[in-house]
Protein backbone atom coordinates (compact mmCIF):
# COMPACT_ATOMS: atom_id res chain seq x y z
CA UNK A 1 0.00 0.00 0.00
CA UNK A 2 2.67 2.52 1.21
CA UNK A 3 5.17 0.92 -1.95
CA UNK A 4 8.03 0.79 0.87
CA UNK A 5 10.76 -0.86 -0.46
CA UNK A 6 13.89 -0.71 1.17
CA UNK A 7 15.93 -1.35 -2.24
CA UNK A 8 14.91 1.76 -3.42
CA UNK A 9 17.22 3.45 -1.54
CA UNK A 10 20.14 2.47 -4.00
CA UNK A 11 18.96 5.70 -5.84
CA UNK A 12 20.58 7.69 -3.10
CA UNK A 13 23.19 8.77 -5.11
CA UNK A 14 20.72 11.26 -6.67
CA UNK A 15 19.76 12.94 -3.43
CA UNK A 16 22.92 13.70 -3.68
CA UNK A 17 23.57 15.32 -7.10
CA UNK A 18 20.30 17.30 -6.52
CA UNK A 19 21.45 18.44 -3.13
CA UNK A 20 25.11 19.35 -4.77
CA UNK A 21 22.71 22.00 -7.06
CA UNK A 22 22.52 24.12 -4.25
CA UNK A 23 26.07 25.47 -3.69
CA UNK A 24 27.23 28.09 -3.64
CA UNK A 25 24.17 29.81 -2.28
CA UNK A 26 23.25 32.84 -4.23
CA UNK A 27 23.50 35.29 -1.77
CA UNK A 28 22.20 38.14 -4.03
CA UNK A 29 18.83 37.36 -3.35
CA UNK A 30 19.31 37.39 0.36
CA UNK A 31 17.70 41.26 0.91
CA UNK A 32 14.57 40.15 -1.02
CA UNK A 33 14.17 36.81 0.58
CA UNK A 34 14.92 38.36 4.35
CA UNK A 35 11.94 40.43 2.97
CA UNK A 36 9.79 37.60 2.08
CA UNK A 37 10.66 35.70 5.38
CA UNK A 38 9.30 38.45 7.37
CA UNK A 39 5.97 38.45 5.48
CA UNK A 40 5.84 34.87 6.46
CA UNK A 41 6.48 35.22 9.87
CA UNK A 42 4.01 38.41 10.20
CA UNK A 43 1.69 35.80 8.58
CA UNK A 44 2.83 33.40 11.53
CA UNK A 45 2.23 35.45 14.40
CA UNK A 46 -0.46 37.16 13.29
CA UNK A 47 -2.62 34.10 12.43
CA UNK A 48 -1.26 31.59 15.71
CA UNK A 49 -1.51 35.24 17.92
CA UNK A 50 -5.21 36.06 16.93
CA UNK A 51 -6.09 32.14 16.54
CA UNK A 52 -5.70 32.24 20.76
CA UNK A 53 -7.28 34.94 20.95
CA UNK A 54 -10.22 33.42 19.73
CA UNK A 55 -9.55 30.20 21.26
CA UNK A 56 -9.39 31.54 24.95
CA UNK A 57 -12.79 32.56 24.95
CA UNK A 58 -14.25 29.91 22.94
CA UNK A 59 -11.81 27.35 24.67
CA UNK A 60 -14.63 27.90 28.04
CA UNK A 61 -17.32 27.01 25.69
CA UNK A 62 -15.55 23.67 25.05
CA UNK A 63 -14.60 22.39 28.34
CA UNK A 64 -16.78 20.22 30.43
CA UNK A 65 -16.56 21.79 33.46
CA UNK A 66 -17.43 25.78 32.14
CA UNK A 67 -19.00 24.78 28.97
CA UNK A 68 -23.14 24.80 30.39
CA UNK A 69 -25.35 23.61 27.51
CA UNK A 70 -22.97 24.73 24.93
CA UNK A 71 -20.43 21.83 24.98
CA UNK A 72 -21.71 19.36 22.23
CA UNK A 73 -22.61 21.74 19.82
CA UNK A 74 -18.96 24.20 20.41
CA UNK A 75 -16.97 20.38 20.56
CA UNK A 76 -18.75 19.31 17.14
CA UNK A 77 -18.39 22.91 15.59
CA UNK A 78 -14.78 23.11 16.44
CA UNK A 79 -14.01 19.02 15.09
CA UNK A 80 -15.60 20.20 11.81
CA UNK A 81 -13.44 23.40 11.40
CA UNK A 82 -9.85 21.16 12.44
CA UNK A 83 -10.96 18.59 9.93
CA UNK A 84 -10.83 21.34 7.15
CA UNK A 85 -7.24 21.18 5.29
CA UNK A 86 -5.15 24.86 6.06
CA UNK A 87 -4.81 24.78 2.27
CA UNK A 88 -8.52 24.07 1.43
CA UNK A 89 -8.95 27.12 3.74
CA UNK A 90 -6.42 28.85 2.14
CA UNK A 91 -7.73 28.51 -1.63
CA UNK A 92 -11.25 29.33 0.31
CA UNK A 93 -10.48 32.48 1.32
CA UNK A 94 -8.22 33.06 -2.05
CA UNK A 95 -11.94 33.34 -3.51
CA UNK A 96 -12.68 36.15 -1.78
CA UNK A 97 -9.98 38.39 -0.51
CA UNK A 98 -7.77 37.49 -3.51
CA UNK A 99 -4.15 35.83 -3.89
CA UNK A 100 -1.57 36.93 -1.17
CA UNK A 101 -0.92 36.88 2.72
CA UNK A 102 -4.16 38.05 3.81
CA UNK A 103 -5.84 34.99 2.75
CA UNK A 104 -3.03 32.76 4.30
CA UNK A 105 -3.38 34.87 7.23
CA UNK A 106 -7.60 33.75 7.89
CA UNK A 107 -6.15 30.61 6.91
CA UNK A 108 -3.79 30.09 9.78
CA UNK A 109 -5.84 31.71 11.88
CA UNK A 110 -9.39 29.75 11.29
CA UNK A 111 -7.24 26.09 11.49
CA UNK A 112 -5.35 27.24 14.65
CA UNK A 113 -8.26 29.18 16.79
CA UNK A 114 -10.33 25.65 16.38
CA UNK A 115 -6.94 23.54 17.50
CA UNK A 116 -6.14 25.99 20.20
CA UNK A 117 -9.45 26.01 21.17
CA UNK A 118 -9.54 22.09 21.81
CA UNK A 119 -6.11 21.63 23.17
CA UNK A 120 -6.90 24.75 26.08
CA UNK A 121 -10.25 23.29 26.49
CA UNK A 122 -8.77 20.28 27.81
CA UNK A 123 -6.45 21.68 29.94
CA UNK A 124 -9.08 23.14 30.96
CA UNK A 125 -10.63 20.35 32.11
CA UNK A 126 -7.66 18.88 34.01
CA UNK A 127 -6.81 21.76 35.76
CA UNK A 128 -7.01 21.28 39.70
CA UNK A 129 -10.78 21.57 41.06
CA UNK A 130 -9.78 23.38 44.10
CA UNK A 131 -8.96 26.48 43.40
CA UNK A 132 -12.44 26.53 41.33
CA UNK A 133 -14.20 25.43 44.65
CA UNK A 134 -12.61 28.17 46.92
CA UNK A 135 -13.50 30.69 44.09
CA UNK A 136 -17.57 29.34 44.54
CA UNK A 137 -16.79 29.56 48.11
CA UNK A 138 -16.46 33.24 48.44
CA UNK A 139 -19.22 34.05 46.14
CA UNK A 140 -17.30 34.90 42.99
CA UNK A 141 -19.92 34.81 39.72
CA UNK A 142 -18.98 31.64 37.40
CA UNK A 143 -17.16 33.53 35.04
CA UNK A 144 -14.68 35.29 37.34
CA UNK A 145 -14.25 32.27 39.24
CA UNK A 146 -13.38 29.94 35.98
CA UNK A 147 -11.24 32.88 34.40
CA UNK A 148 -9.24 33.53 38.03
CA UNK A 149 -8.52 30.16 39.25
CA UNK A 150 -8.01 28.18 36.45
CA UNK A 151 -5.97 30.11 33.84
CA UNK A 152 -3.40 31.45 36.52
CA UNK A 153 -3.05 27.20 36.75
CA UNK A 154 -2.79 26.24 33.02
CA UNK A 155 -1.54 29.77 31.62
CA UNK A 156 2.11 28.15 31.30
CA UNK A 157 0.54 25.23 29.00
CA UNK A 158 -1.41 27.32 26.92
CA UNK A 159 2.05 29.45 26.09
CA UNK A 160 3.53 26.23 25.57
CA UNK A 161 1.20 25.14 23.12
CA UNK A 162 1.01 28.53 21.38
CA UNK A 163 4.47 28.55 20.56
CA UNK A 164 4.33 24.79 19.09
CA UNK A 165 1.29 26.15 17.17
CA UNK A 166 3.66 29.14 16.01
CA UNK A 167 5.57 27.23 14.87
CA UNK A 168 3.45 24.97 13.02
CA UNK A 169 1.78 28.39 11.64
CA UNK A 170 5.56 29.03 9.83
CA UNK A 171 5.43 25.79 8.04
CA UNK A 172 1.58 26.20 7.24
CA UNK A 173 2.45 29.82 5.70
CA UNK A 174 5.23 28.13 3.55
CA UNK A 175 2.56 25.47 2.27
CA UNK A 176 0.06 28.17 1.43
CA UNK A 177 2.58 30.04 -0.42
CA UNK A 178 2.35 27.39 -3.17
CA UNK A 179 -1.44 28.40 -3.63
CA UNK A 180 -0.61 32.12 -3.76
CA UNK A 181 -0.49 33.14 -0.18
CA UNK A 182 2.80 35.29 -0.48
CA UNK A 183 5.81 35.01 1.52
CA UNK A 184 8.66 32.71 1.02
CA UNK A 185 7.08 29.66 1.05
CA UNK A 186 5.82 31.52 -2.44
CA UNK A 187 9.38 32.35 -3.45
CA UNK A 188 10.13 28.87 -2.62
CA UNK A 189 7.83 27.26 -5.09
CA UNK A 190 8.77 29.59 -7.92
CA UNK A 191 12.23 29.18 -7.05
CA UNK A 192 11.94 25.30 -7.24
CA UNK A 193 9.99 25.48 -10.44
CA UNK A 194 12.45 27.66 -12.36
CA UNK A 195 15.18 25.07 -11.16
CA UNK A 196 17.39 28.21 -9.46
CA UNK A 197 18.28 25.93 -6.34
CA UNK A 198 21.32 27.98 -5.15
CA UNK A 199 18.30 30.09 -4.88
CA UNK A 200 16.50 27.78 -2.50
CA UNK A 201 19.34 27.33 -0.64
CA UNK A 202 18.88 30.63 0.27
CA UNK A 203 15.30 29.96 1.25
CA UNK A 204 15.70 27.07 2.92
CA UNK A 205 18.82 28.19 5.37
CA UNK A 206 15.87 31.44 6.10
CA UNK A 207 13.47 29.16 6.87
CA UNK A 208 15.47 27.35 9.10
CA UNK A 209 16.79 29.85 10.98
CA UNK A 210 13.00 31.35 11.19
CA UNK A 211 11.53 28.27 13.35
CA UNK A 212 15.10 28.30 15.48
CA UNK A 213 14.92 31.31 16.42
CA UNK A 214 10.88 31.22 17.25
CA UNK A 215 11.36 27.52 19.42
CA UNK A 216 14.48 29.50 21.31
CA UNK A 217 12.24 32.64 22.10
CA UNK A 218 9.30 30.03 23.32
CA UNK A 219 11.44 28.67 25.29
CA UNK A 220 12.87 31.79 26.59
CA UNK A 221 9.49 33.01 27.36
CA UNK A 222 7.79 29.38 28.92
CA UNK A 223 10.99 29.85 31.54
CA UNK A 224 9.83 33.18 32.64
CA UNK A 225 6.43 32.16 32.93
CA UNK A 226 6.90 29.05 35.28
CA UNK B 1 -30.58 29.15 72.91
CA UNK B 2 -33.46 30.45 71.33
CA UNK B 3 -34.01 29.88 67.54
CA UNK B 4 -33.84 34.13 67.12
CA UNK B 5 -30.55 34.36 68.28
CA UNK B 6 -29.50 31.85 65.60
CA UNK B 7 -27.38 33.05 62.67
CA UNK B 8 -27.72 29.29 61.38
CA UNK B 9 -29.99 26.85 61.26
CA UNK B 10 -29.91 23.01 60.06
CA UNK B 11 -32.70 21.52 60.16
CA UNK B 12 -33.08 17.84 59.72
CA UNK B 13 -30.35 17.58 57.04
CA UNK B 14 -29.57 14.58 55.63
CA UNK B 15 -26.90 13.97 52.67
CA UNK B 16 -26.64 10.50 50.63
CA UNK B 17 -24.94 10.52 47.54
CA UNK B 18 -25.28 8.54 44.38
CA UNK B 19 -25.16 5.23 44.85
CA UNK B 20 -24.32 4.89 48.61
CA UNK B 21 -25.84 2.75 50.44
CA UNK B 22 -26.07 5.33 53.87
CA UNK B 23 -26.21 8.44 54.21
CA UNK B 24 -23.57 10.69 54.75
CA UNK B 25 -25.38 12.99 56.78
CA UNK B 26 -28.00 11.62 58.69
CA UNK B 27 -30.75 13.72 59.72
CA UNK B 28 -28.78 16.41 61.54
CA UNK B 29 -30.25 19.05 63.23
CA UNK B 30 -28.08 22.22 65.01
CA UNK B 31 -28.12 25.63 65.58
CA UNK B 32 -25.36 27.86 65.72
CA UNK B 33 -25.66 31.44 67.24
CA UNK B 34 -22.83 34.34 66.60
CA UNK B 35 -19.89 34.18 68.61
CA UNK B 36 -20.26 30.30 68.89
CA UNK B 37 -16.38 28.95 68.10
CA UNK B 38 -17.63 25.26 67.35
CA UNK B 39 -15.36 22.08 66.84
CA UNK B 40 -16.40 19.22 64.81
CA UNK B 41 -15.19 15.95 65.94
CA UNK B 42 -15.50 12.78 64.36
CA UNK B 43 -13.13 9.82 62.61
CA UNK B 44 -12.44 9.65 58.99
CA UNK B 45 -16.02 9.12 56.78
CA UNK B 46 -17.74 10.45 60.18
CA UNK B 47 -19.63 13.64 58.07
CA UNK B 48 -17.32 16.18 59.27
CA UNK B 49 -16.21 17.52 55.48
CA UNK B 50 -19.80 16.89 53.58
CA UNK B 51 -21.23 18.97 56.91
CA UNK B 52 -19.51 21.79 56.95
CA UNK B 53 -19.47 21.73 52.73
CA UNK B 54 -23.68 22.04 53.24
CA UNK B 55 -23.04 24.87 55.14
CA UNK B 56 -22.22 27.09 53.08
CA UNK B 57 -23.99 25.33 50.10
CA UNK B 58 -21.14 23.74 48.40
CA UNK B 59 -23.05 20.66 49.00
CA UNK B 60 -26.53 19.87 48.68
CA UNK B 61 -29.11 18.43 51.38
CA UNK B 62 -30.58 15.54 50.07
CA UNK B 63 -33.46 15.87 52.79
CA UNK B 64 -33.84 18.98 55.08
CA UNK B 65 -32.95 22.49 55.18
CA UNK B 66 -30.71 25.31 56.06
CA UNK B 67 -31.21 28.55 57.41
CA UNK B 68 -28.89 31.51 57.24
CA UNK B 69 -29.60 34.61 58.40
CA UNK B 70 -33.47 33.75 58.45
CA UNK B 71 -33.14 32.47 54.55
CA UNK B 72 -33.86 29.28 53.85
CA UNK B 73 -31.06 27.63 51.36
CA UNK B 74 -34.20 25.98 49.53
CA UNK B 75 -35.62 29.08 48.32
CA UNK B 76 -32.97 30.30 46.86
CA UNK B 77 -31.46 29.71 43.14
CA UNK B 78 -28.00 29.43 42.35
CA UNK B 79 -27.33 33.67 42.07
CA UNK B 80 -29.16 33.42 46.07
CA UNK B 81 -26.77 31.13 46.88
CA UNK B 82 -23.56 32.68 45.60
CA UNK B 83 -24.92 35.66 47.87
CA UNK B 84 -25.37 33.92 51.02
CA UNK B 85 -22.06 32.33 50.47
CA UNK B 86 -20.27 36.05 50.04
CA UNK B 87 -20.36 36.62 53.66
CA UNK B 88 -19.09 33.10 54.93
CA UNK B 89 -15.75 32.58 54.71
CA UNK B 90 -14.17 29.11 53.87
CA UNK B 91 -10.98 27.40 54.55
CA UNK B 92 -10.03 24.28 53.44
CA UNK B 93 -7.45 21.59 54.30
CA UNK B 94 -5.45 22.25 51.12
CA UNK B 95 -5.62 25.53 50.73
CA UNK B 96 -7.51 25.58 47.84
CA UNK B 97 -5.11 28.69 46.51
CA UNK B 98 -4.29 30.12 43.18
CA UNK B 99 -1.36 28.78 41.97
CA UNK B 100 1.48 31.03 40.79
CA UNK B 101 -0.46 33.86 41.92
CA UNK B 102 1.24 35.67 44.63
CA UNK B 103 -0.39 35.99 48.45
CA UNK B 104 -2.02 40.17 47.50
CA UNK B 105 -3.44 38.30 44.12
CA UNK B 106 -4.88 35.13 46.12
CA UNK B 107 -5.92 37.92 49.01
CA UNK B 108 -7.84 40.02 46.55
CA UNK B 109 -10.14 37.07 45.03
CA UNK B 110 -12.00 37.20 48.76
CA UNK B 111 -13.61 40.10 47.29
CA UNK B 112 -14.66 38.55 44.27
CA UNK B 113 -18.12 37.86 45.65
CA UNK B 114 -19.04 41.19 46.63
CA UNK B 115 -17.81 43.45 43.12
CA UNK B 116 -19.36 43.65 40.19
CA UNK B 117 -17.69 41.23 36.87
CA UNK B 118 -16.39 44.22 35.22
CA UNK B 119 -14.54 45.40 37.95
CA UNK B 120 -12.97 42.09 38.70
CA UNK B 121 -11.64 41.35 35.34
CA UNK B 122 -10.58 44.59 35.05
CA UNK B 123 -8.57 43.99 38.34
CA UNK B 124 -9.61 47.87 39.47
CA UNK B 125 -10.00 48.12 43.31
CA UNK B 126 -10.94 51.19 45.10
CA UNK B 127 -8.58 52.45 48.33
CA UNK B 128 -11.22 50.97 50.58
CA UNK B 129 -10.90 47.68 49.34
CA UNK B 130 -6.36 47.76 48.99
CA UNK B 131 -6.67 49.10 52.34
CA UNK B 132 -9.05 46.09 53.82
CA UNK B 133 -6.63 43.52 52.00
CA UNK B 134 -3.16 44.82 53.54
CA UNK B 135 -5.50 44.77 56.85
CA UNK B 136 -6.08 41.51 56.55
CA UNK B 137 -2.72 39.97 55.21
CA UNK B 138 -1.69 42.28 58.77
CA UNK B 139 -3.70 40.97 60.47
CA UNK B 140 -2.52 37.19 59.27
CA UNK B 141 1.12 38.13 59.93
CA UNK B 142 1.92 37.58 56.05
CA UNK B 143 3.49 41.18 55.26
CA UNK B 144 6.59 40.66 54.50
CA UNK B 145 5.23 38.10 51.77
CA UNK B 146 2.81 40.20 50.67
CA UNK B 147 4.24 39.72 47.11
CA UNK B 148 4.94 36.48 47.16
CA UNK B 149 4.26 33.69 45.19
CA UNK B 150 1.51 31.39 47.18
CA UNK B 151 3.10 28.41 46.07
CA UNK B 152 6.47 29.50 47.33
CA UNK B 153 5.26 29.47 50.94
CA UNK B 154 5.38 26.49 53.79
CA UNK B 155 2.14 25.07 54.41
CA UNK B 156 1.42 27.21 57.34
CA UNK B 157 1.65 30.51 55.91
CA UNK B 158 -0.22 28.90 52.84
CA UNK B 159 -3.29 28.67 54.93
CA UNK B 160 -2.53 32.13 56.71
CA UNK B 161 -3.34 32.85 53.25
CA UNK B 162 -6.35 30.98 53.10
CA UNK B 163 -7.47 32.65 56.31
CA UNK B 164 -6.59 36.10 54.79
CA UNK B 165 -8.42 35.27 51.91
CA UNK B 166 -11.49 34.02 54.34
CA UNK B 167 -11.41 37.35 56.50
CA UNK B 168 -11.65 39.84 53.34
CA UNK B 169 -15.13 38.66 52.57
CA UNK B 170 -15.22 40.58 55.80
CA UNK B 171 -17.59 37.06 56.88
CA UNK B 172 -20.17 36.76 59.37
CA UNK B 173 -19.59 32.77 59.72
CA UNK B 174 -16.03 31.35 59.77
CA UNK B 175 -15.91 27.26 57.98
CA UNK B 176 -13.15 25.31 58.58
CA UNK B 177 -12.82 21.83 56.47
CA UNK B 178 -9.86 20.31 58.37
CA UNK B 179 -7.90 23.55 57.62
CA UNK B 180 -4.77 22.34 60.16
CA UNK B 181 -4.73 18.50 59.28
CA UNK B 182 -1.87 18.68 56.98
CA UNK B 183 0.30 20.73 59.75
CA UNK B 184 2.68 20.18 62.44
CA UNK B 185 1.09 20.22 66.06
CA UNK B 186 2.88 23.49 66.42
CA UNK B 187 1.45 25.21 63.48
CA UNK B 188 -1.52 23.80 63.92
CA UNK B 189 -1.49 25.04 67.39
CA UNK B 190 -0.71 28.57 65.62
CA UNK B 191 -2.78 28.51 62.97
CA UNK B 192 -5.64 27.79 65.72
CA UNK B 193 -4.69 30.22 68.00
CA UNK B 194 -5.09 33.07 64.74
CA UNK B 195 -8.69 31.71 64.32
CA UNK B 196 -9.52 31.98 68.06
CA UNK B 197 -8.09 35.94 67.91
CA UNK B 198 -9.97 36.73 65.12
CA UNK B 199 -13.36 35.03 65.35
CA UNK B 200 -13.19 36.83 69.27
CA UNK B 201 -11.87 40.21 67.20
CA UNK B 202 -14.81 40.19 64.91
CA UNK B 203 -17.57 38.48 67.09
CA UNK B 204 -17.60 35.60 64.30
CA UNK B 205 -19.82 32.35 63.82
CA UNK B 206 -16.66 29.76 63.58
CA UNK B 207 -17.33 26.36 62.67
CA UNK B 208 -14.35 24.01 62.00
CA UNK B 209 -13.58 20.43 61.35
CA UNK B 210 -10.78 19.28 63.74
CA UNK B 211 -9.82 15.36 64.24
CA UNK B 212 -7.28 16.56 66.90
CA UNK B 213 -9.33 16.40 70.39
CA UNK B 214 -7.09 18.27 72.34
CA UNK B 215 -7.05 21.27 69.99
CA UNK B 216 -11.07 21.19 70.08
CA UNK B 217 -11.06 21.26 73.57
CA UNK B 218 -8.26 23.82 74.38
CA UNK B 219 -10.66 26.28 71.74
CA UNK B 220 -13.32 25.43 70.91
CA UNK B 221 -16.55 27.28 72.88
CA UNK B 222 -18.71 24.46 71.93
CA UNK B 223 -18.17 20.80 70.63
CA UNK B 224 -20.38 18.98 67.99
CA UNK B 225 -19.55 15.24 67.46
CA UNK B 226 -20.64 12.64 64.55
CA UNK B 227 -20.47 9.41 63.71
CA UNK B 228 -21.89 7.78 60.42
CA UNK B 229 -23.29 10.73 59.75
CA UNK B 230 -25.68 11.50 63.08
CA UNK B 231 -24.88 13.77 65.67
CA UNK B 232 -23.59 11.59 68.94
CA UNK B 233 -22.39 14.60 71.31
CA UNK B 234 -23.22 18.54 71.46
CA UNK B 235 -22.14 20.20 74.25
CA UNK B 236 -19.04 22.21 75.75
CA UNK B 237 -15.99 21.10 75.78
CA UNK B 238 -15.88 20.10 79.45
CA UNK B 239 -18.44 17.61 79.03
CA UNK B 240 -16.71 15.82 76.52
CA UNK B 241 -15.30 12.55 78.09
CA UNK B 242 -12.92 9.55 77.51
CA UNK B 243 -15.24 7.87 77.37
CA UNK B 244 -17.17 9.85 74.66
CA UNK B 245 -14.03 10.07 73.04
CA UNK B 246 -13.62 6.35 72.53
CA UNK B 247 -16.90 5.66 71.59
CA UNK B 248 -16.09 8.14 68.64
CA UNK B 249 -12.77 6.89 67.39
CA UNK B 250 -13.61 3.42 68.02
CA UNK B 251 -13.69 1.00 64.63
Amino acid sequence: MTEFDVRKFSQFNNMIDFLSNWFPFNTSVLPSMLKASLVTLGMAFLGSFAGLLVALPVSLLAAKNTAGPFYGAVRIGLSFVRSIPEIVLGLMFLTIVGPGPFAATIAIIVHNASVLSKLIAELIEAADKGPQEAMKAVGARPLIGALFSIFPQIWPNVLSHYFYRFEVAIRTSLMLGLVGGGGIGQQLFVHFKTFQYQTVAVDVMLIMIIVIVVDFLGSRVRQNVM
Amino acid sequence: MSCNDALLIVENGCVRYQHAESYALNHVSLTFQRGEFVCILGKTGAGKSTFIRTLNGLQALTEGNITYNGRSFQTLDREGLRRQRKKMGMIFQHHQLIPRLTVLQNVYTGLFGSRSTIRNMAGLFDESEKRLVRDVVEQVELLPHLNKRVDLLSGGQRQRVGIARALAQSPDVFLGDEPVASLDPGTANRIFQLLRRLHEERNLLTIINVHDVKLAKRYASRIVALKEGRVVFDDRPEALTGEIEDMLYES
